[in-house]
C-alpha cells in the first residue's frame, strides 16, 4: 500500500487536473497492481547481470585453502566502475553458497583485490585488462566480465547479450589451467566456443 | 497573444470529449476492490530473480536500458521509442506505415506510394511541421518543408530503434521541428554481425527480397552492407478498380563503425536508392486537348554518405562531428528536380559548473536544387542555392539534484528566406520518485518558407476544357510560422512491466500559411485569377495524447495508446477562411490503437494490432477501425516463417482525400496478406 500512498501524493500535490482525471489515473494503476502480481521474467540488465555472478558461484569449486573456515565469507569483487549500484547488495543480501555468507567488496584497483573469490571487472578497466588478468593469473579467483572478447583475453567467464537475453562463454582452456573447479552444468549451458 | 492557457479550460476541453476517461474507467470495470489491494501490496515486493536457477536466468529478457533511453525517461518532453523488434513484430513494410499507432502522430497513406503523416495536427501530402531524421541526416525537403516518405526506408532488421518527440524540437534541432521530431536509430555494424536473408511476397507485396552481410574488418572494426528490393501493387480507387500506382525500389548501403581508440568513436554510413513509381495525373498544357490525364512512369533515385566522428573526454564531456551529403533526383509534380545537400554539425555536451550539464553547436547546412520545369508546375528561377547557419546551446540545471531539473535553451538560425531565427524553450522536470516525471515546458518554434512557397507557379484547369487556367503563386515576402507551444505530462515505469505516458499540449500559431486571390500575373502563359502564398492564418490546436505498455506476463506484451485533438483555425480578419478550414478538416479528433505481442512455447510469435481512426471533414473521409495479425515460427536458430495479414477489417478503405488542386487522385488501402522467410547464418 506503500506504494499507492506515495503515488497519491505525487498526484494530489498537482491540482492541475480535474478529479475525472485523477480517477482515470489511478485506475490505471490498480489496474498495473494487478499486472504487476504476474510472474517476474523481465528485469532490468544489470540485475540479471548481477544474478548471474551469485549464480556462478553456486557453480564453482574453490580450495579449501581459499576460506579461512568453513563459515567464513564468500566475496563477490568489483572492480572499477561500478555497474550495479545498490542491485548487486540486494541480490546478495542474507544469502549463502554452501554455508558461505556472500558479501560484496568494491576495488578501485586491483592491488586491493586481494581475498575475493568472484570478481567481477567493470567495463572500465578494459584497458587495464592484461595487466589485471596477469595479476590474478596463479589465484583462485573466477574472473568475470561483461568486456568484449574478455574470455579470449584470458578471462574465465565472459557475460554476452544476445538478443534481449544475457548468456554466458567460459574460456575453457583458462579454466582448467585454474584451480577452480567448474560444475559440468555451467560449462554444458556455456556458449561453446566459436560461435 | 501567446499567453499561457490555464490547465483548467484545457482540462475541461478534453474531458467534453470524455472519451479518454471514459475508456480509463472502462479498464477497471468488474474489477474487486480486495483484489486489487492485494494485487498493489504484492507488486510493492520486488520479486528477486535470484531465486532463479541459471537456466531460467538465461531465459529472463534485459530490459536494456541504454544510457539514451535513461535520458529519454526523464526527458521532459513528450517521447515514444518503436524498438527494432515492435518495428518487425508490427508486422509493416513502409517506416511511414511503421509510425502508426504512435501516440499524436497522424499516418493515412494517399496512394501506393504517397504518405500523409504528421504530429499534432496539419496533415496533408505536405505536412510541413515534422522533422524526419535518419541516422541524423535530415530527409525533410526543402522544395515544400515535407518529407519524401516513399524514399525513406531501410533493412528492417538494422534498424536499433525510432525516437519519436512530439512537440517543438526546435531548441536542439532547429527550425522546421515545429510539431515533432521522428529519428530513425540504425544499429551499431557490431551488433548486425553474420549473414542474413528473407524474401516474400503476397498481395499488395508482390515481392521482396533483402540481404545483410557484417563482418569484422579491423581489430575494432566492423562493417556491414547490404541491399534490398520490392515491388508494391497497385491501390484501388473508391469503386474497387485499379488506381495504376504501382512501384518498385532497390536500395543498397553500408555502414562501417570503429572504435579508434578508448574515447573516439567512428562512423561512415551511406545509402543509394533507385525506383519507380506510376502514377495517374490529370495536367493542364499549353496547347489543345489542354487537359490530359495521363498514366506517368517516375524514376526516383538518390544516395547519400555520412560521416561522424564522437570523442568521449569524459562521462560528462563529449564531442561529436557529423557531416553528410545527400543527392536526389525526383520526377513527379515536377518533371525533374535535383538536389544537392551538404551539412556539418559539431556538438559539445560538458558541465563546466557543478550540477549543470551544457550543450551547445554550431551547423551549417547547404541546398541547391535544379529542376525542370513544365506548363503545370514551374520554379522561378530554376535553379537556388540556399545557405542555413545556426548555433544552439542548452543547459540543464539540476535545481534539486535527482527531482527538480530546469533545461533552458535556445537556438539561433540564419536561413535565406527570413534571415534571422530565435527558437527559445524552457523546460522543467520534477521527478517526485524514482519512476515518475511530471514535467512542462514552453518553446517557441518557428517552420521556415519553403522553396515552392518562394518560387512556385502552379497551373490548374479553371474550367472543364483547360482552356482558362487558375494559377497558385509563392511569394518571396512570406514569413515563418510561428509557434508558441505549453505542454505538461507525466511519466511513470510503475515496475519493469507497467508503463504509463500522458501529455496535453496547448499549441499557439501565428502566420500560418493560406492562399489569398491576387491579380493574375502578368507573366504568359495568362490566367483567368490567382491565389498567392501569404501568412494570415492563426489558431491554437489542443491535444492529449496517451500510452500504456504492460507486460501482461512474461510472453504477453500489450501497448495501447489514445490520441485527441482539436484544432480551431481562423482567418485574420479581413481574409479568405477556406485555407483555414481544410487545415482544421485534415487531422482525426480521435485515435486510438491496442497491440499484443505474444511469445508462444515452440517458437511461435503472434502478433496483432487494432485501430481506431476517426473521420476527418475537409475533405471528408470516413472513420475506420482496422486490424493487422501476424503469425511467425521461428523453426531453428537460423529459419524464420511469417504470415501477415494487415488492414483485414474490410476490402479496402479511404485513410485520406485528395486536396481540390491535387493532380492525381486519392485511392483506397486494401485488405492484404504476405508471407516471409528469414533465415540468419
Amino acid at each position: 500500500m506503500a506504494f499507492l500512498a506515495q503515488f497519491k501524493h505525487c498526484l494530489i500535490t498537482r491540482a492541475l487536473v480535474r478529479r475525472a482525471w485523477l480517477a482515470a489515473l489511478s485506475s490505471l494503476l490498480l489496474l498495473g497492481g494487478i499486472l504487476a502480481g504476474a510472474q517476474e521474467f523481465v528485469a532490468p540488465e544489470q540485475t540479471v547481470k548481477a544474478a548471474f555472478l551469485y549464480n556462478f558461484a553456486k557453480f564453482v569449486e574453490w580450495p579449501t585453502n581459499s576460506f579461512a573456515a568453513s563459515n567464513s565469507d564468500l566475496v563477490i569483487g568489483v572492480l572499477g566502475k561500478d555497474p550495479f549500484g545498490q542491485t548487486l547488495d540486494e541480490t546478495v543480501a542474507g544469502r549463502r553458497v554452501d554455508g558461505h555468507p556472500v558479501v560484496i567488496a568494491r576495488y578501485r584497483q586491483i592491488g586491493e583485490a586481494t581475498n575475493c573469490h568472484v570478481l567481477f571487472l567493470a567495463s572500465s578497466e578494459k584497458k587495464n585488462l592484461p595487466r589485471i588478468l596477469a595479476e590474478l593469473k596463479t589465484r583462485a579467483v573466477l574472473t568475470v566480465s561483461d568486456i568484449e572478447d574478455f574470455a579470449a583475453a584470458g578471462g574465465l567467464i565472459q557475460l554476452v547479450k544476445r538478443g534481449e537475453r544475457i548468456q554466458f562463454k567460459i574460456n575453457a582452456e583458462a579454466a582448467g589451467r585454474s584451480q577452480l573447479k567448474f560444475s559440468s552444468k555451467l560449462l554444458r549451458l556455456s556458449i561453446p566456443d566459436g560461435v | 497573444m501567446n499567453t499561457l492557457m490555464p490547465p483548467r479550460p484545457l482540462a475541461a476541453q478534453l474531458d467534453r470529449a470524455g472519451v479518454l476517461s471514459l475508456t480509463l474507467l472502462a479498464l477497471t470495470l468488474g474489477m474487486p476492490a480486495a483484489r486489487a489491494d492485494s494485487a498493489l501490496e504484492s507488486a510493492t515486493k520486488n520479486p528477486s530473480i535470484c531465486d532463479f536457477d541459471l537456466e531460467q536466468l538465461m531465459r529472463v529478457k534485459v530490459i536494456s536500458v541504454s544510457k539514451r533511453e535513461e535520458e529519454l525517461s526523464a526527458a521532459p518532453a513528450a517521447i515514444y521509442v518503436i524498438s527494432g523488434e515492435d518495428l518487425q513484430r508490427s508486422g509493416v513494410t513502409t517506416l511511414a506505415d511503421a509510425l502508426r499507432g504512435v501516440p499524436g502522430l497522424d499516418v493515412a497513406r494517399i496512394d501506393a506510394h504517397r504518405w500523409a503523416v504528421s504530429s499534432r495536427g496539419f496533415n496533408n501530402e505536405l505536412a510541413s511541421k515534422l522533422l524526419v531524421l535518419d541516422d541524423g541526416r535530415s530527409v525533410y525537403t526543402p522544395l515544400f518543408s515535407g518529407v519524401y516518405w516513399d524514399t525513406f526506408d531501410r533493412m528492417f532488421e538494422d534498424v536499433d530503434r525510432i525516437e519519436v518527440i512530439r512537440g517543438p524540437g526546435a531548441t536542439l534541432w532547429g527550425a522546421n521541428a515545429v510539431n515533432g521530431v521522428i529519428n530513425l536509430i540504425s544499429k551499431s555494424a557490431k551488433d548486425t554481425q553474420g549473414l542474413l536473408f528473407s524474401a516474400g511476397g503476397g498481395t499488395e507485396e508482390e515481392g521482396f527480397v533483402s540481404a545483410r552481410y557484417g563482418g569484422k574488418i579491423g581489430d575494432n572494426a566492423y562493417a556491414r552492407v547490404y541491399g534490398k528490393f520490392f515491388n508494391r501493387d497497385e491501390s484501388v480507387l473508391a469503386n474497387g478498380t485499379g488506381a495504376n500506382d504501382d512501384w518498385w525500389m532497390s536500395r543498397g548501403g553500408f555502414r562501417v563503425d570503429w572504435d579508434v581508440n578508448d574515447t573516439s568513436l567512428m562512423t561512415f554510413q551511406g545509402d543509394v536508392y533507385d525506383g519507380m513509381e506510376h502514377q495517374v495525373r490529370t495536367e493542364v498544357i499549353a496547347t489543345s486537348p489542354y487537359l490530359v490525364t495521363a498514366r506517368h512512369t517516375d524514376h526516383v533515385e538518390g544516395g547519400n554518405l555520412l560521416a561522424r566522428w564522437t570523442r568521449t573526454f569524459s562521462p560528462d564531456s563529449e564531442l561529436s562531428l557529423q557531416t553528410y551529403y545527400d543527392h536526389s533526383e525526383r520526377e513527379s509534380g515536377l518533371p525533374l528536380e535535383r538536389r544537392d545537400l551538404f551539412d556539418l554539425d559539431l556538438q559539445h555536451r560538458c558541465s563546466l559548473v557543478p550540477r549543470n550539464v551544457a550543450v551547445w553547436g554550431v551547423g551549417y547546412r547547404l541546398t541547391a536544387d535544379d529542376v525542370d520545369n513544365s506548363f503545370a508546375v514551374s520554379l522561378n528561377p530554376d535553379r537556388r542555392t540556399t545557405h542555413v547557419f545556426s548555433a544552439f546551446i542548452q543547459d540543464e540545471i539540476a535545481v534539486v539534484e535527482d527531482c527538480l531539473h530546469l533545461t533552458l535553451g535556445t537556438k539561433l538560425e540564419h536561413n535565406d528566406f527570413t534571415a534571422w531565427e530565435v527558437q527559445p524553450g524552457a523546460r522543467l522536470a520534477w521527478t517526485p520518485c524514482e519512476s515518475q516525471t511530471f514535467w512542462a515546458s514552453i518553446s517557441r518554434a518557428v517552420r521556415t518558407p519553403s522553396r515552392a512557397e518562394d518560387d512556385v507557379r502552379l497551373n490548374f484547369p479553371a474550367d472543364a476544357t483547360g482552356t482558362n487556367l487558375f494559377s497558385i503563386l509563392g511569394d518571396r515576402s512570406g514569413l515563418s510560422e510561428e509557434l508558441i507551444a505549453y505542454e505538461i505530462g507525466y511519466r511513470a515505469v510503475l515496475n519493469p512491466k507497467v508503463s504509463v505516458d500522458l501529455a496535453l499540449f496547448y499549441n499557439d500559431y501565428e502566420h500560418l500559411r493560406s492562399l489569398e486571390p491576387v491579380t493574375p500575373p502578368a507573366t504568359p502563359p495568362p490566367a483567368l485569377f490567382a491565389l498567392a502564398s501569404a501568412n494570415n492564418l492563426a489558431g491554437e490546436t489542443q491535444g492529449a495524447e496517451l500510452s500504456l505498455r504492460a507486460h501482461v506476463v512474461e510472453w504477453w506484451e500489450l501497448t495501447g495508446s489514445y490520441t485527441y485533438l482539436h484544432q480551431s483555425l481562423r482567418a485574420v480578419a479581413g481574409f479568405d477562411a477556406t485555407t483555414a478550414a481544410t487545415l482544421e478538416g485534415s487531422a482525426p479528433q480521435h485515435q486510438f490503437s491496442l497491440r499484443s505481442q505474444m511469445n508462444l512455447p515452440r517458437g511461435w510469435q503472434f502478433d496483432a494490432g487494432l485501430r481506431y481512426v476517426d473521420q476527418l471533414s475537409n475533405p471528408h473521409v470516413p472513420s475506420y477501425i482496422t486490424f493487422d495479425v501476424r503469425l511467425a515460427w521461428q523453426v531453428n536458430d537460423r529459419l524464420q516463417i511469417s504470415v501477415v495479414g494487415r488492414d483485414l477489417a474490410e476490402s479496402q478503405h479511404a485513410e485520406f482525400g485528395a486536396s481540390p488542386v491535387s493532380a492525381a487522385p486519392a485511392t483506397e488501402v486494401e485488405r492484404s496478406v504476405y508471407g516471409k522467410l528469414t533465415w540468419r547464418f
